[in-house]
């Protein structure tokens, strides 16, 4: 029996063995990813704290443009502005793009969705840095590069939120993060998830008070033009006021001289903005910029251009003509390139012995750079400005200048109504492809008349079928199921 | 000892004659024993007027006098259903006719006879209330396995597999010719013991052993062909070109035509060699086993091969102390094919249906290059040996599976013991283009990607065991704790840009290459007891409790605690009816407990994880970009928690030639383990949360009948088995409507919702073709005048009323025919292949229903018109819901012994031959491939995601031969 109780010994050790020794390897902790908060509790952005998490969590914000988010930068944007306008074609296969081309959208469209997602998940990380940022104490962070930081923030939101008040209109407006989540508030908080649409207006009146912001302590240059700069913030001021009704113009004019006084200038040739070897230029205000796949790559190049498959955002007949009527071949063979695509693939509306493709995207690298803002667009829309309040020989001396790069001769228009007109093409020709189409016919009230006049290659009309509806996106069935707080659009 | 003990020699054979090697001779009341030799033939010093206690699995047990006899022939008959039959219950055996709960042990016999590669392929059809289904039929897929129904929307609803002590959730490494008994556990009194890994039932497999005596040497081997079972027409060439014009293509004139389906499906191959040697000393034995599958799909490039060793060995260290010691390796080459995605997405099903019949399988490009062709009009969509042959790319997986136990005893009825085992695996996955055949591949100018992950869980179990009877009384007590612990890394990199020389596959020859790699572990805590008690096998009582601690969980709800109790009443052993002759067994069962669920949860489920992306780097450098979780950190998460009850009732009547069972049981999933979805405007996109109930009750049937059993050796018998199982989500709290299963640019399939069963299939419904324009009518069920996305509702379900399995044995002397069908009935599919091969949308090639599409107005048919760009046609409707029930002739074998005449001059104790076709043929309405597949097995939320067929790889029909022998 001695040998028994030894037994027992030797088994009860074991046992406590296994009781002690387990205990901590119950409160494991992620080798791969901190926590948010103490222990995981707190707000999402409570990892903010220093000089170097508040830096990382703005890396984060732009880094929604090419990783996070980047298909709606890197296609749906073009997608939106050039496809959904005359300028071109939706391409490719995909069904959801092809309701968009066609004005038949429904709420379930996956493209809506996914895009009101990318841009909500871009904001909410904006939101976390400027609710956090404020917060942090520690010296290593100056308040000079602390205000820059918000002031960052506060323009990619208000970037965001633009796009999103132009594409559905009315949207949630989400300033604020989520309170810390504990096991008992949870109830409470829930009801925070479901915000209602907030008025067109009021979404404008926030983008302004982020700019207007953002304007006085950002920087007026950076390490490239990627980052957020004076320039930047004007220029979608600008755009702003020129967007949201009543357009004042005398705003719209003050913020373009704004950017105008920080030095930018047309590059020489147009050709240069987009052949690679002349990124972050004098002309470029906001560019997203890429370096290659680990950091996030621009895979764009490849849906609009190749004949490996049939590409997204085909230019249209509509915008060969308009090129080919104004003999604006620089511009022309900068925007738009052809290759023989028979046997490759069908198309009812273009040549397949000449089928177009847009070429302001070139490099397949992944590093091809996206030009959101620069001086032409905002020297344009100055010529917008000063035509609307009267002045239409400023106007077209602007119009001259932007005319006089390409090779193109000098308009003279007197006219108010014909220099509108005049300035509508010229961005159609200078901005093609840059993201600008669809938002500026819609903000002109232009976007019924012209859609509907859209021929094809033959002169036969093409048949949208446009109502004011239309020129709203459905909100997202998925968010709908969600937020019962949610009204739909009229007409979807 | 009183008497002098004498040699004995015999021979032990069954009915048939055939000789029995390595069948347990034991002498009753001692301690010795020894077991038969290959040739049936054994010898045994015993007292001239001992009891011989013969035991073999599948046979009856046989107590045999010997009554001075030195020379015997003894003959074992089958098991009918044997009520001293001993079950694998949790963490010990229990005697059949002593269980309270819902156990199925389920007959392995047929293994070494079917081409079955899986373990869950050995339990399809065979137990009520185990529904088996092979959503793929690609080699190596792993099968889905539900018990009683799905718990759980995205925690998991596999069973736990308990393999020789040692738990798991992956078996398709184990090599299921080792398996010696498979157990099912379907209660949560029977699986309470295994607690907070439970919910969805438990599987305990236990494998084969050796026995003392001469070496049994096995050799076991099939040979097979596969293919597709059933065809699906596509249009010829004339026929799609007609199309083509219809849709506004400029028609190209074909130079060469194609027919992809005889390209894309081949003869599959089946093989399977194996070898195994057992037997051993009173004090040690061994079972070794080594086999090589070979499972060439009939889709090429499908293939799995696994090479497996097993070794077995049982040493009596010390009278008192054992050690078990079992260790199995594992080697599987996979080849995968892409399948369940579009022809767009060079998937290899679709690809063969939606291929043009006009174009030849190779081109040469204008740098004369030879590629694959595309779509004359729709260039990117590679033909669908692209994706068949194009890549170069293969998983190779590694496992370590074992334990070593040492079983202590310190008196008679009190035992230890302790128990360590560990699950190794590695895995590797590599995958490359080139930059010239296909049109991914020359995106990327050649593209790879590199997968590597190794995980390793150890276990680590102390239990005590005190059995004691007295009079009448029979106790049995069990306590113990247990831990286990994981932990897992992964490698995942991209490579891109490769030399124009195609020689060189592996990453080192990318030009730009990203990549990470990532960590996690979980740890699992236990404590577990059980009592068990029976008085004279009359009243019997099983109480169990088992606490459990996760790591994946926070503070205030890591531990959890499940208990069962259940009871029976064994009526035929009362006085009153020990008249009534045909009653053999009769017991009244009931039990009721609880199981939890975190298998789905990731391991730390309950924090908000901070990621990292990555930015250009600054100057100076300052790392990387910190982002906002994507899973709200929820410190009340907790167990997802069923608690089932259970009765039932086991009756054996004539002898136990007719026996019947029959349970009813409800089971309730309570905190609901769900991703509560944020809108996108929170800076989260869920929130793990215990937000829902789920409620499962059924009843199952099984009867066993012996029809014909002859003198002269025939014996016919069935088993017949019947499962209703109703579903339901009882509760949503939050969120009221998730979305699951969107094939590409298509509205999602399946909904959940409150009241709802999961696999709801939600969509528009489809009132037919109008003859007017040929366009689909969608009805407007919510009467606004239109029809919109608010009319889309309920169109379907992909849960079964009932399922049912039927097995059949007939033998007679040398030869025997088994014949096993299952069935599902009243389970519809969501056909989505269909909105590919009938949408008429784009340049895809179709099937011939779509030659009776709409074409002039007027016409009265049930296909809409071809409309170029435009899917409104082929909404996810009702239009592709169909009819999934089916009846299956899943296994028929045919086996001969050859006699042992022939035999015993080649020493040779055993020889059989057999023939076996599965899946011979199926009886179903449905008009895809086969009915069982589902394109959303693989997804997290596969407890919700039925029925969905999307160019799903469909089950094979086999044929094969094969031999087991035996010397």
């Amino acid at each position: 029996m001695k040998k028994t109780n030894r037994l027992f010994i030797i088994s009860a050790a074991l046992a406590t063995l296994t009781l002690g020794a387990c205990n901590k390897d119950l409160n494991l902790t992620p080798p791969s990813n901190t926590t948010v908060g103490n222990q995981g509790q707190g707000t999402a952005g409570s990892y903010i704290k220093d000089a170097t998490t508040a830096e990382a969590a703005l890396a984060s914000c732009y880094g929604y443009f090419r990783n996070g988010s980047s298909e709606y930068y890197v296609l749906d944007y073009f997608n939106i502005s050039d496809a959904q306008s005359d300028n071109a074609y939706a391409g490719a296969d995909n069904a959801a793009g092809f309701e968009i081309d066609e004005f038949r959208l429904l709420s379930t469209n996956a493209w809506a969705s996914r895009d009101w997602g990318y841009l909500y998940n871009q904001i909410t990380a904006c939101n976390s840095v400027i609710a956090n940022v404020p917060k942090v104490t520690d010296p290593a962070l100056s308040s000079g590069r602390k205000a820059q930081i918000i002031g960052e923030a506060q323009f990619i939101r208000a970037r965001a939120y633009f796009d999103l008040v132009r594409i559905f209109g009315d949207v949630p407006l989400v300033l604020t993060e989520l309170p810390t989540i504990t096991a008992d508030n949870l109830e409470q908080i829930y009801p925070l998830l479901y915000p209602a649409r907030k008025s067109a207006d009021s979404v404008y009146a926030q983008i302004d008070t982020d700019l207007k912001a953002a304007a006085e302590v950002v920087p007026t240059s950076g390490v490239n033009k990627g980052y957020v700069s004076k320039g930047a913030v004007y220029t979608l001021l600008a755009k702003v006021a020129a967007t949201k009704k009543p357009v004042n113009w005398a705003e719209v004019e003050s913020y373009t001289n704004q950017v105008i006084a920080l030095g930018y200038s047309l590059l020489p040739v147009y050709d240069n903005l987009w052949d690679g070897a002349h990124e972050n230029s004098a002309e470029s205000i906001f560019e997203l910029n890429f370096d290659g796949w680990d950091t996030g790559g621009n895979w764009g190049t490849s849906m609009f251009l190749g004949t490996d498959w049939k590409k997204f955002c085909n230019p249209s007949n509509d915008l060969v003509r308009a090129y080919q009527l104004e003999k604006d071949t620089v511009r022309f063979k900068s925007t738009i390139t052809f290759a023989n695509v028979n046997g490759k693939w069908g198309d009812s509306r273009l040549s397949l012995d000449s089928f177009p493709f847009f070429y302001k995207m070139r490099k397949t690298d992944a590093s091809q750079n996206i030009i959101m803002y620069r001086l032409a667009d905002v020297l344009l829309l100055k010529a917008e400005a000063l035509n609307e309040q009267g002045d239409v020989a400023g106007a077209n001396t602007i119009v001259t200048q932007i005319r006089e790069r390409v090779k193109l001769k000098n308009l003279n228009i007197t006219d108010q109504a014909a220099m509108r007109l005049a300035i509508e093409k010229e961005r159609r020709l200078e901005l093609a492809f840059e993201g600008t189409r669809w938002q500026d016919l819609v903000r002109t009230d232009r976007a019924i008349p012209v859609m509907q006049a859209v021929t094809d290659g033959k002169g036969v009309s093409l048949g949208y079928h446009l109502t004011e509806k239309s020129l709203l996106w459905p909100v997202p069935q998925s968010e709908m199921d969600q937020n019962a707080n949610l009204i739909q659009n009229s007409g979807y | 000892m009183a008497q002098q003990d004498v040699t004995v020699k015999g021979h032990v054979q069954d009915k048939q004659g055939n000789s029995l090697p390595g069948v347990s001779i034991k002498i009753k009341g001692t301690a010795k024993g020894t077991a038969s030799q290959p040739d049936g033939n054994f010898s045994i010093q015993a007292p001239s007027n001992a009891i011989l206690e013969l035991s073999y699995v599948g046979y009856e047990t046989q107590d045999y006098s010997l009554e001075g006899r030195t020379q015997v022939t003894i003959t074992l008959s089958d098991t009918k259903t044997d009520l001293s039959e001993v079950v694998v219950i949790g963490y010990g055996t229990q005697k059949k006719k002593d269980v309270t709960t819902a156990v199925v042990a389920v007959n392995t016999k047929d293994i070494a006879e079917r081409p079955i590669t899986q373990t869950a392929a050995a339990l399809q059809g065979k137990a009520a209330g185990v529904q088996v289904t092979q959503p793929s039929g690609k080699p190596g897929s792993a099968f889905s396995v539900r018990v009683r129904g799905a718990t759980s929307v995205q925690a998991g609803n596999e069973p736990l597999y308990v393999i020789d002590g040692v738990p798991t959730t992956d078996t398709r490494d184990l090599n299921t010719n080792d398996i010696a008994t498979i157990t099912v556990l379907k209660d949560a009194s029977s699986a309470a013991i295994y607690g907070a890994r439970a919910s969805n039932g438990v599987v305990l497999i236990t494998t084969k052993r050796g026995r003392s005596g001469d070496a049994v040497i096995n050799f076991n081997s099939y040979y097979g062909v596969s293919k597709i079972g059933k065809k699906i027409d596509v249009l010829d060439p004339t026929q799609y070109n007609d199309l083509m014009k219809e849709m506004g293509f400029n028609v190209v004139a074909p130079t060469v035509t194609t027919n992809w389906l005889d390209e894309v499906f081949r003869t599959g191959r089946n093989q399977n060699y194996q070898l195994s040697a057992s037997g051993g000393s009173e004090k040690s034995q061994y079972f070794i086993s080594g086999a090589y599958t070979k499972d060439d799909g009939m889709v090429k490039p499908a293939e799995y091969n696994r090479r497996v060793f097993r070794a077995n060995l049982d040493n009596q260290l010390k009278p008192w102390m054992k050690l078990t010691t079992n260790i199995s390796y594992s080697n599987v080459d996979l080849k995968d094919v892409k399948d369940n995605a579009n022809a767009g997405r060079n998937a290899a099903i679709l690809g063969a249906l939606n291929a043009p019949p006009i174009i030849g399988i190779y081109e040469t490009d204008a740098d004369g290059h030879q590629r694959y062709t595309m779509n004359p009009y729709k260039s990117g969509w590679d033909n669908p040996l692209a994706a068949i042959e194009g890549p170069t790319q293969g998983t190779k997986d590694n496992r370590v599976l074992g334990n070593a136990a040492l079983d202590i005893n310190f008196t008679k009825d009190l035992k230890f013991r302790t128990n360590y085992g560990i699950d190794y695996a590695n895995h590797k996955y590599d995958y490359y283009l080139d930059y010239i055949m296909t049109t991914p591949g020359r995106l990327d100018h050649g593209y790879a990607t590199s997968q590597r992950y190794n995980t390793t869980t150890w276990l680590w179990e102390n239990t005590l065991n005190y059995d004691k009877s007295w009079k009448k009384h029979n106790l049995s007590a069990l306590g113990g704790v247990t831990s286990q612990k994981n932990s897992y890394d992964e490698t995942n990199q991209t490579g891109r840009d490769f030399p124009a020389d195609p020689t060189v596959k592996t990453l080192n020859a990318a030009n730009q290459i990203t990549g990470d790699t990532r960590e996690s572990q979980w740890f699992l805590m236990s404590y577990l007891a059980r009592v068990m008690y029976n008085y004279d096998s009359r009243y019997l009582l099983t109480v169990n409790f088992r606490a459990d601690g996760s790591s994946k969980l926070d503070k205030k709800h890591k531990w959890g605690y499940f208990p069962s109790v259940s009871a029976g009443w064994r009526i035929s052993s009362e006085p009153f009816m020990q008249d009534v002759k045909a009653i053999n067994d009769l017991k009244l069962r009931a039990g009721w407990g609880q199981n939890g669920n975190v298998e789905g949860l990731s391991p730390y489920a309950s924090l908000g994880l901070n990621n990292f992306v990555r930015q250009t780097p600054t100057s100076p450098l300052s790392g990387p970009g910190i982002t906002l979780p994507a899973g709200a950190p929820n410190p009340d998460l907790k167990w997802e928690t069923t608690t089932q009850t259970n009765v039932g009732i086991d009756l054996s009547l004539f002898e136990s030639r007719l026996t019947f069972s029959a349970d009813a049981y409800i089971k309730k999933t309570k905190d609901l383990l769900l991703n509560v979805p944020f809108p996108r405007s929170a800076e989260y996109q869920y929130m793990p949360r215990n937000s829902g109930a789920l409620e499962n009750k059924g009843l199952e049937f099984l009867v066993s009948s012996v029809n014909v059993d002859k003198a002269d050796g025939l014996r016919w018998s069935t088993d017949f088995n019947i499962a209703f199982n109703r579903n339901r989500l009882t509760d949503l709290q939050l969120t009221q409507v998730y979305n699951y299963a969107a094939p590409e640019n298509r509205d999602f399939i399946i909904t959940l919702r409150k009241g709802l069963p999961l696999g709801t299939f939600y969509g528009y419904v489809a009132e037919g073709v109008d003859p007017k324009t040929g366009d689909m009518i969608y009805k407007d069920v919510n009467g606004d005048g239109n029809v919109t996305p608010t009319d889309r509702t309920v169109i379907g379900n992909a849960q079964p009323n009932f399922t049912y399995g039927m097995n059949n044995n007939l033998a007679y002397k040398n030869w025997s025919f088994s014949f096993l069908f299952q069935g599902s009935q009243g389970n519809e599919v969501f056909n989505a292949s269909r909105m590919e091969t009938e949408g008429m949308y784009d340049s895809k090639n179709q099937s011939t229903e779509v030659l009776r599409r709409w074409t002039a107005a007027g016409q009265i048919t049930d296909i809409p018109r071809a409309t170029n760009g435009d899917v409104t046609n082929s909404r996810t409707s009702s239009r592709f819901v169909e009819n999934g029930s089916f009846l299956r002739m899943k296994s028929a074998t045919l086996s001969y012994n050859l006699p042992k005449s022939a035999l015993s001059a080649m020493h040779i104790s055993r020889l059989m031959v057999y023939a076996t076709a599965q899946n011979l043929f199926t009886i179903t309405k449905y008009k895809g491939f086969d009915p069982e597949v589902n394109a959303y097995s693989g997804d997290p939320a596969n407890g919700v995601t039925l029925g969905i067929d999307y160019g799903t790889y469909p089950v094979a029909r086999t044929y094969v031969l094969g031999l087991n022998l035996s010397f």
